[in-house]
């Protein structure tokens, strides 16, 4: 029911809140030469062919046709950028194509008719082709889209066009009137054109200036909403999650200091370099995980970068264990995670201060965890070392020597 | 170091009121507190009038950063700790360049606060792990063949292992003890590289910058 009643208020005119008539939007999807025809054919809902066939008659009746299509095109394409994005929905007119079309002729026939009447009849030969190069020129020069007046093709293009315009309106004179008469007709052209200029750009600049205050403000706007989304996604989220969780001071603190890690990366992960796949991105990550998992504050120092392979990936396996090893066993209030990649040396220190272990009575399960993080370095060509003293800490040193290839990165 | 019982008087710079409440609850009698700004302007009012020996200053304020508080007050006698969230190297080797004595991030603990102010008011440096991780990086990416004065823009081995060590989260009484020289010379070792810091070339320091932005 709904979708009947919606169709047939789309179909009555009368029922549309938007105007009768419409400036037409360039149908470049139809276009012959801009789309004007097709445009014009569009809103009055007729056939293309129908504009295009007066167009070209006009143009042959002393070239009204050319101008007043160039006119058209300037006026659709500014009309077309000031409404914005709007859409242009053209409105059915309910009247019969036939007639419509029949009309057009019409108007046509008397435009044509007043134009034959109106320019002397030497006009025709004369001015037909001086107008026809100045329109061409016209929109050669205006058909840029952007207004990019930095890129040397643009102004190229648009140089050519305005030598264009000028060529034809000095031809319109030279034919039109005696070779004499030009250099005094130009004189006047000159004046009367730098008349408009002086008053045309004041204007023009205000409206520039304008058009770029607004589309720094739209940027603004889309950088406000990118912000306010991913801090709606991560920030509000955590304090409402701090909230609920109040009373565990641990958990608060967790989701704090999670929350601050991932939006320092947010913020200043892209100006602090590192890709995905380097050391000082992955040794980062590293130690948000463990401290998410334990609860027990890392921090990671990285001074140089190298990009990760697999012996790399071996070291920050190693790195992993260490770090799990020290945040679960040794009750230290932080963890200090340094790594340096200096020359062709890659180094990993993890160092807590907690209690700390004798060498000659670890644990057995402390002592699988060294030999996995010892394992994992020889195999990957490194090597790895733990010292401790009861009540000072522990501190377990990795380093690896890299491909000269690879230090080179 | 010897503890002084004597409070100092600090000053808190931060634009955030939260941040200011908290420090200041955190460091609790043991330090005067004799004046808070939020921005560029007020703090070197304040700074100006009540000469605090320490200001806890933030690296991003309103009105132009930490740097230009340090820079609006040439004369003063109060020494500047950064205090910060930032994690932005180039911002925090800026406010250090500016003058501060060093860099603390805001999850530092009240007694290591306190200490690092003790020791700022003494006049030595205060490197966190991180800023002796930026500065290392700094000094790293410097080539060594285009230094016209190597001794004032490279860092000696010795002041390179001293930073290692902070970057690796260990105190000066730990890393003397591991070099066996004395705190005082650990000390003057980080002072030196402040120094250096603050005089090194200011293009090279600017490539790194880019450097880093580039990465």
């Amino acid at each position: 029911m709904a979708c009947c009643s919606s169709m047939s208020t789309l179909a009555d005119p009368t029922a549309l809140s938007g105007p009768y008539w419409q400036v037409p939007r360039l149908r470049t999807d139809q276009r012959w030469l801009a789309g004007v025809a097709a445009a014009i054919a569009t809103e009055i809902g007729i056939g293309a062919l129908w504009i295009r066939l007066v167009f070209a008659l006009l143009t042959l009746s002393g070239g009204v046709g050319l101008a007043a299509y160039a006119l058209c095109w300037l006026w659709f394409t500014y009309h077309a950028r000031s409404q914005g994005q709007s859409a242009y929905v053209p409105v059915p007119k309910g009247v019969n194509p036939a007639r419509r079309a029949l009309g057009v002729g019409l108007i046509a026939a008397g435009v044509i008719a007043l134009s034959r009447r109106w320019l002397p009849s030497s006009v025709d030969d004369t001015a037909l082709w001086p107008v026809a190069v100045a329109s061409f020129g016209m929109l050669l020069a205006w058909s840029s889209g952007k207004v990019d007046w930095s890129a040397p093709y643009e102004l190229m293009r648009a140089a050519g066009g305005l030598l264009l315009v000028a060529a034809g309106v000095i031809g319109f004179i030279v034919l039109n009137f005696s070779v004499g008469v030009a250099p005094r007709a130009l004189l006047i052209a000159t004046a009367v054109l730098s008349g408009v200029v002086l008053i045309v750009t004041p204007w023009l600049w205000r409206a520039a200036s304008q058009v770029s205050r607004e589309r720094l403000e739209r940027t603004r706007a889309d950088e406000r909403a990118e912000l306010a989304a991913h801090l709606h996604d991560s920030v509000l989220q955590t304090l409402s999650l701090i909230q609920r969780n109040a009373d565990d001071k641990q958990a608060t603190i967790q989701l704090a200091r999670r929350q601050e890690r991932e939006l320092r990366e947010w913020l200043y992960g892209r100006s602090a370099g590192g890709s995905e796949l380097s050391l000082r991105a992955a040794l980062t990550r590293l130690g948000a995980e463990v401290e998410e998992l334990h609860g027990v504050p890392v921090e990671v120092v990285v001074v140089g970068d190298a990009p990760i392979d697999e012996r790399v990936q071996s070291a920050l396996g190693a790195a992993r264990e260490a770090l799990m090893n020290a945040a679960r066993h040794s009750g230290a209030p932080r963890v200090d995670v340094y790594g340096e990649v200096e020359g062709e040396l890659l180094e990993i220190f993890v160092r807590d201060q907690g209690r700390g272990f004798d060498e000659q009575q670890v644990p057995e399960d402390r002592r699988g965890l060294r030999e996995s993080v010892r394992g994992r370095m020889s195999r990957a060509g490194g090597s790895a070392s733990v010292s401790s003293t009861p009540g000072q800490g522990c501190e377990v040193a990795l380093a690896l020597p890299l491909r000269a290839a690879e230090a080179a990165l | 170091m010897t503890v002084t019982h004597v409070r100092r008087r600090i000053a808190l710079v931060d634009d955030h009121e939260l941040v200011r409440a908290g420090v200041r609850s955190a460091l609790g009698e043991r330090v005067e507190v004799v004046g808070e700004a939020g921005d560029v302007a007020s703090a070197i009012a304040l700074i100006g009038e009540q000469q605090p020996e320490v200001v806890l200053l933030d690296v991003h304020l309103p009105g132009g950063n930490g740097p230009a508080v340090i820079r609006g007050l040439p004369n003063t006698s109060a020494r500047f700790l950064a205090l910060s969230v930032s994690d932005a190297a180039e911002d925090v080797i800026e406010v250090i360049r500016a003058g501060a004595r060093g860099y603390v991030t805001k999850a530092i603990s009240a007694e290591e606060l306190l200490a690092a102010i003790e020791r700022v008011a003494a006049g030595d440096a205060v490197f966190s792990p991180r800023l002796a991780g930026f500065v290392l990086d700094a000094f790293a990416s410097q080539p060594v063949a285009t230094v016209e004065d190597p001794e004032l823009e490279q860092l000696t081995l010795r002041e390179r292992d001293v930073l290692r060590l902070l970057a690796r989260g260990y105190a000066y009484k730990e890393i003397a003890s591991r070099l066996f020289i004395s705190v005082k010379t650990v000390e003057s070792h980080a002072s030196a590289v402040l120094r250096k810091l603050q005089l090194s070339n200011r293009r090279e320091l600017s490539r790194w910058a880019a450097h880093r932005r580039l990465i």
